[in-house]
């Protein structure tokens, strides 16, 4: 099977991440039911990084406001999806849709034509799998092992959103709006609501971009 | 708002997201241009936030090192599972000695 080891492996490192996730989100405070009902539901490990890391310090509704701004780029991968899945009745593609995440459209995009059906539906299927298993399985184990932080778990969040981000710094803009958003945060944490300095972070990498475009105008 | 009440929403959002995709003509210029620096500064913003604060504080502690080594091993790039464990490590380790 094409892709068999490239799915395997990065189903790996899904498990091992969702582990961590669990064992934090059990430290913020969620269940199982909790982290099963997102896991299954939202299906999105950056968006549910962003809503536990979140409310950990702010309040459920600045949680929801991370996790859907991280979640704006399942737009895209909706699209992608739909092209790869354009030969299937409505329905499966409605179903199908759910399934893309970060990983299986990379997979996806990646491979050769023939195979991107095929890839999608087996590392999409793979992936949530091990995402839901995992997480649940770290949830429970969370509450076992007492405190987090000794066992320096609370870096696990900083290093999953950094491992995202650095393969996306593909040009000089993004690369400013990153700095932006990153300066906004700071001089902005301090004066509001926790949760919120995201909101000053999206202003500044919008910015960012139109000054940039308006300026290759000039 | 209650949290389960946020994990229901995020949830609807989320779906809502990838669906809208079916009807999305995904090579409009002005998302292109947008989307790629909006994920970047939204991961940056989380990066500073899970970092460097607590609540409404800033704060320099061992998650600092945590990130220094991950990004060295993101810029490598190591697999993700490595990268977890080293930073980890890491602020467990600067934990220890501080």
């Amino acid at each position: 099977m094409r892709n068999g080891l490239a799915i395997a492996g990065v189903a790996a490192a899904i498990g091992s991440y969702g582990f961590a996730f669990g064992v934090l989100a059990a430290s913020a405070g969620l269940g199982w039911v909790a982290v099963l009902t997102m896991s299954t539901l939202a299906y999105s490990g950056g968006a549910q990084a962003a809503f536990v890391s979140t409310l950990v310090t702010g309040t459920p509704a600045t949680a929801l406001l991370s996790g859907a701004l991280v979640n704006l780029r399942l737009g895209i991968y909706g699209a992608i999806s739909a092209r790869v899945l354009a030969t299937q009745s409505l329905p499966l593609r409605l179903i199908g849709v759910h399934f893309a995440s970060d990983e299986t459209i990379a997979l996806t995009v990646g491979a050769e034509l023939e195979d991107k059906h095929s890839t999608y539906w087996r590392s999409g299927l793979t992936f949530f799998v091990v995402w839901v298993s995992s997480t649940m399985l770290g949830t429970l184990a969370g509450n076992a092992i007492g405190d987090p932080e000794t066992l320096g778990l609370d870096a696990a969040f900083p290093a999953v959103f950094v491992a995202l981000l650095i393969p996306t710094l593909t040009t000089t803009t993004i690369r400013v709006a990153a700095l932006s958003a990153a300066a906004a945060t700071f001089a902005v944490t301090p004066h509001v609501a926790a949760g919120l300095p995201i909101l000053a972070a999206v202003v500044a990498a919008l910015a960012t971009v139109t000054i940039s475009t308006r300026s290759s105008y000039t | 708002m209650t949290t389960a009440v946020a994990i229901a929403l995020l949830a609807l959002i989320s779906y809502l997201l990838r669906a809208s995709g079916l009807l999305i003509n995904e090579d409009n210029p002005i998302v292109d241009r947008y989307s790629g620096a909006l994920t970047a500064g939204i991961l940056a913003s989380l990066i500073v936030s899970s970092t460097f604060s607590n609540a409404t504080e800033l704060t320099l502690d061992a998650r600092a090192v945590g990130l220094i080594v991950a990004a060295i091993a993101a810029m490598r790039r190591l697999p993700l599972v490595v990268t977890l464990i080293l930073a980890v490590a890491a602020t467990a380790t600067a934990r220890l000695l501080t």
